[in-house]
């Protein structure tokens, strides 16, 4: 459908909505029917009365000295006019606005010695007078000129007075009284008010002159009215005789169709523009003042109404009374006519409390793009290194820390300071995103990497903080080619667990039983990978499980992460034959011929920890009796069947078992699998984000969240059971729910845990759904399938400290230090 | 001091402090909206502002916008749960977004410098997230060209920064 079959009132309609008149003629020009549509009468009419005509606006340049009038002086001349305008008006007019204001079609003045100036404008039309007229020439042509239009039209009031002795003139809208149909004023159809102060009499006369076709076709002058304003400037009695009684009206502006006067006997009075009419205003009496209140120049204004088109045509006046206090007077009923009354709108008092009173009320909202003015320069190292500490410590990402430090030398010396990075470390975040590995060991339930969980489909994901640096070439960052081979025939190197930004690989034969195998750990980031042999003590070795530790595990207290040549592995040695348990810890330290080698730090025998109760029975599984439950809050779990869950603390290297509540209706000791226990990190903020959570499936179905009673989770401290999601059956919303999923006796086992959320199945078919530790709420799993493939995600954070060439001497130090002890060692 | 910046807004304004630029330009406010600064709380607890506080390393148009931020802002540490400033919160988020976008370079670290010598902790803590926020995603030419930063290092030094930090930097 085509805009032209839209009916003629729907197109005026859409016209009477084009909000400058400048559009509404482009628009007229576009076809016939539209041209039509817009020229019609009563069109154009309703258009007038719902629109401003207004497209921009005149602005003159007054050299005058009497910058307080509120008309122009006679110095307002015409070379420096320029138009500007409004904002809803199509850039058209200014374009060459050069050619519309150059004025260079206007006449001469008649007369020597004189010009041109502005005496007044009103719609499109500037009134100008020549400078001569208020020298006291009796004789002059005055021009009307519209530069939209280019046209102007020069005429000759027809003066009584032979002596002129000070004029001023205006400009007037709407017929001044006369014409009372709706046409704009234009060059050959005006009215122009002369106020005309005769000095040698002391009378003030204000004459209307509007334009009428003369003999011979050629446009004059007539004088439509006069009026003495005697009465209306006349001292009162009692009122002693001023100085300034020749001057004793000012005008006070033009605003809602009148032109406005004060006089300093008191009296406001206007000219309504339309009517020609003169009349007083009866304003309200200015309190505890001189009465009557003396108007001039400097505390009589008329202004336009406020706000929108209904406003807009009313006139406010605002004075300033009591010597200091601003009011805002508006006529009572809105029109403004004749002889009605006036009342204060609003009052501004003592302009030097202004700001108080605004604080109190609604605050004002300060124009803020003014602040940005008037201001010296200042570069950013003028800032003290305090503040330029305060800005980096809010930096998100450890990327962007490192790249202001390498912007200049000063930056650089600031981020290095171990004590700034210290506090950096403590107050940010260091993860810049996460290595996803992905397994394709069959068992993956298991909460640990499984030996198939291969290198080759290792990937990083950066954290949406973080810059885009890192994964720009991740192939080649993630090709790990720099790894060196292991060493054994047929082995390649597996994941076996990650912390930081380091991978702990191991030899895929060391889980064949394999005595003597080196592991690697590597660190993508930097390219860096160490080979190391750990010293275990058993020849024979038939099942391992390693673990990468967080913290020095358990020997250094120092706040550096650990790197290639400065780490701790934790491995839990099966020993299928004697049945007995082992976890033994190995930290780095520099060996003869600086060598890097591991040694034994800490080695505990986990048997009192899976040590079969006396009543229990002995049980297929006994073998397998602990697993691992997973890493959180900087400790290491894992369950028993035989009810006990116990930890390892990163920091210290201290294992200890669990104080749970009990399990209700539950076989006693509970038997914890794969399936039934996990350990979580906190909820929500930073402070909790260190706490550890456990989640367990009780009476077979029912999920309990279990926090450490006082927050700490420390060696011995009670945990409680934090909330308790009753039995699976609520899923019974979900889709694709069948009853038969959950009637088995156990009816739920968690799957795997995903960031904070645990994904569960009914035991007999593959129908996963999550539960968010935080909301609790449930949700179905859709992607899971029957897939072997399990992805494990683990955080990221860069070498730490970074390397940055002018580290402080105490960084230095901590380093040496550290290396030192290693070598007394 | 908390307490009595409550009394002295409860009671009608309290007493009022002159505030003087280094310019000379003077600013009154209330005790309530001038103890926001640490600097003038302290003043204030000792009793010397009498004659007006003087801060000689503050601008007039700096200290207009301190002033303004405070005026904003005198509600939340004085008035809590009144349901009136309550329904300001969203009023008041919008002040500091516009005031902290509208921020540019020497204003920002004027201000960065007159918040830390007045003590005012939240204008401080905002306008150095805004200009760690300018930093953020940045490379380190771009930071440099953000805020006019010579590059002092020498070109061995620079490379091997970027190369010991590699994981950083987009080379």
């Amino acid at each position: 459908m085509a805009v032209n079959e839209l009916p003629d009132e729907l197109l005026e309609s859409v016209f009477l909505r084009l909000a400058s008149p400048i559009c509404l003629v482009r628009a007229a020009s576009t076809c016939r029917r539209w041209c039509r549509v817009v020229a019609d009468a009563g069109f154009l009419r309703l258009y007038r009365s719902r629109n401003a005509l207004t497209i921009g606006s005149y602005i003159a340049t007054d050299t005058g000295f009497d910058t307080n009038s509120s008309h122009p002086s006679p110095s307002c001349g015409l070379s420096m006019l320029a138009f500007m305008p409004v904002a809803s008006s199509p850039a058209a007019v200014t374009n060459n606005s050069d050619h519309r204001f150059s004025l260079d079609f206007l006449p001469d003045p008649a007369g020597v010695d004189t010009y041109w100036v502005l005496a007044d404008s009103h719609g499109g039309l500037l009134l100008l007078v020549p400078r001569s007229c208020y020298w006291g020439s009796a004789l002059f042509s005055i021009a009307v000129c519209e530069p939209l239009t280019r046209r102007c039209r020069t005429v000759i009031p027809p003066l009584d007075s032979v002596n002129v002795p000070r004029i001023d003139a205006f400009l007037l809208g709407s017929g001044g009284g006369e014409k009372k149909n709706n046409n704009v004023a234009g060059v050959s159809n005006f009215s122009v008010l002369f106020i005309l102060y005769d000095n040698w009499s002391g009378s003030k006369t204000a004459c209307i002159f509007s334009t009428f076709t003369g003999a011979g076709e050629e446009m004059r002058l007539r004088l439509t009215r006069s009026m003495d304003l005697g009465d209306l400037i006349r001292r009162p009695k009692g009122v002693p005789r001023s100085d300034l009684d020749a001057d004793a009206m000012h005008f006070a502006g033009r605003a809602g169709g009148s032109l406005y006067w004060g006089t300093i006997y008191g009296v406001v009075f206007a000219l309504d523009e339309s009517t020609g009419e003169l009349s007083p205003l009866t304003l309200p009496k200015c309190t505890g003042e001189q009465q009557p209140p003396f108007y001039c120049l400097h505390n009589l204004r008329a202004i336009g109404g406020a706000g929108d088109d209904d406003d807009a045509g009313r006139a406010r006046i605002v004075r300033v009374v009591q010597h200091s206090d601003l009011e805002v007077l508006t006529p009572l009923h809105g029109s403004g006519g004749s002889g009605e009354e006036w009342t204060v709108e609003k009052t501004l008092r003592r302009p030097d409390t202004a700001a108080q009173t605004n604080e109190r009320q609604a605050p004002l909202r300060p124009a803020v793009r003014i602040y940005c003015t008037r201001l010296t320069e200042m570069a950013v190292n003028e800032l003290p290194d305090e503040l330029l500490e305060s800005v980096f410590l809010r930096l998100a990402s450890p990327i962007c820390l490192v790249r202001a430090a390498s912007t200049c030398r000063r930056w650089c010396r600031v981020v290095a300071d171990a004590g700034f990075l210290r506090l950096y470390r403590s107050r940010n975040a260091l993860t810049i995103g996460s290595y996803i590995a992905t397994d394709t060991g069959f068992d993956t339930n298991s909460s640990h990497p499984s030996p198939s969980c291969g290198l080759s489909m290792l990937a990083f994901m950066p954290v949406a903080s973080s810059p885009a640096a890192v994964t720009n070439n991740s192939d080649h960052r993630f090709s790990l080619d720099f790894l060196p081979d292991p060493a054994g025939v047929d082995t390649y190197w597996v994941l076996a667990d990650s912390h930081g930004g380091l991978l702990l690989l191991v030899p895929r034969s060391c889980y064949w039983g394999s005595a003597l195998f080196s592991i690697a750990v590597c660190e993508p980031l930097t390219r860096r990978c160490r080979t190391v042999i750990p010293p275990l003590d058993s020849v024979n070795v038939p099942r391992i499980d390693a673990f990468l530790l967080g913290s020095g595990g358990g020997e250094k207290k120092n706040n550096n992460v650990a790197g290639v040549s400065n780490f701790s592995v934790l491995f839990i040695l099966y020993d299928n034959w004697s049945g007995s348990k082992t976890a033994c810890i190995f930290s780095t330290f520099t060996g003869a011929g600086e060598e890097m080698r591991l040694r034994l730090t800490r080695s505990m025998d986990l048997g009192d920890l899976i040590r079969r109760p006396k009543g229990v029975p002995r049980s297929d599984l006994d073998a397998d009796a602990m697993h691992f439950a997973g890493r959180a809050g900087g400790s290491l779990y894992w369950g028993t069947i035989y009810g006990v869950v116990f930890a390892l603390d990163e920091s210290t290297g201290e294992l200890s078992p669990l104080t749970l509540p009990k399990c209700t209706g539950e076989q006693q000791p509970p038997f914890y699998c794969l399936h039934n226990l996990r350990a979580i990190g906190g909820a929500g903020d930073d402070d909790d984000a260190g706490r550890a959570r456990i989640v367990r499936v009780v009476q077979h179905s029912d999920l309990e969240v279990l926090t450490p009673l006082h927050g700490s989770g420390g060696s011995g401290e009670e945990w409680t059971v934090e909330k308790t999601l009753r039995r699976p059956e609520l899923t019974r919303g979900l889709p694709g729910w069948k009853r038969c999923f959950f009637e088995t006796p156990i009816a739920a086992r968690i799957m795997a845990v995903i960031g904070r959320s645990v994904v569960m199945t009914p035991p007999n078919v593959t129908w996963p759904f999550s539960v968010d530790l935080d909301t609790m709420e449930l949700e179905r799993v859709y992607d899971w399938g029957d897939k072997v493939v399990q992805k494990w995600v683990f955080p990221v954070e860069p070498p730490w400290p970074p390397a940055l060439p002018l580290h402080a001497s105490a960084t230095t130090d901590s380093w040496t230090s550290t290396d030192a002890s290693k070598k007394r060692n | 001091m908390a307490a009595a910046a409550a009394e002295a807004t409860i009671d009608g304004g309290g007493k009022m402090i002159i505030l003087i630029s280094a310019d000379g330009k003077r600013f009154e406010v209330t005790e309530a909206v001038a103890s926001q600064s640490q600097l003038i709380s302290n003043m204030i607890e000792d009793d010397c502002t009498e004659n007006g506080v003087r801060l000689p390393n503050v601008d007039g148009d700096i200290l207009t916008m301190v002033v303004d931020y405070c005026n904003m802002h005198a509600g939340d540490a004085a008035a809590d749960g009144d349901t009136t400033k309550a329904s300001s919160t969203e009023e008041l988020k919008k002040f500091d977004a516009e005031l902290v976008q509208a921020l540019e370079n020497p204003v920002l670290f004027k201000l960065i410098l007159a918040a830390n010598f007045l003590n005012i902790k939240s204008l401080l803590d905002m306008t150095c997230q805004r200009v760690a926020d300018m930093m953020s995603g940045k490379t380190p030419e771009q930071m440099r060209e953000t805020f006019s930063i010579e590059n002092d290092f020498t070109p061995e030094e620079e490379a091997a920064i970027r190369q010991e930090n590699a994981w950083a930097f987009d080379d």
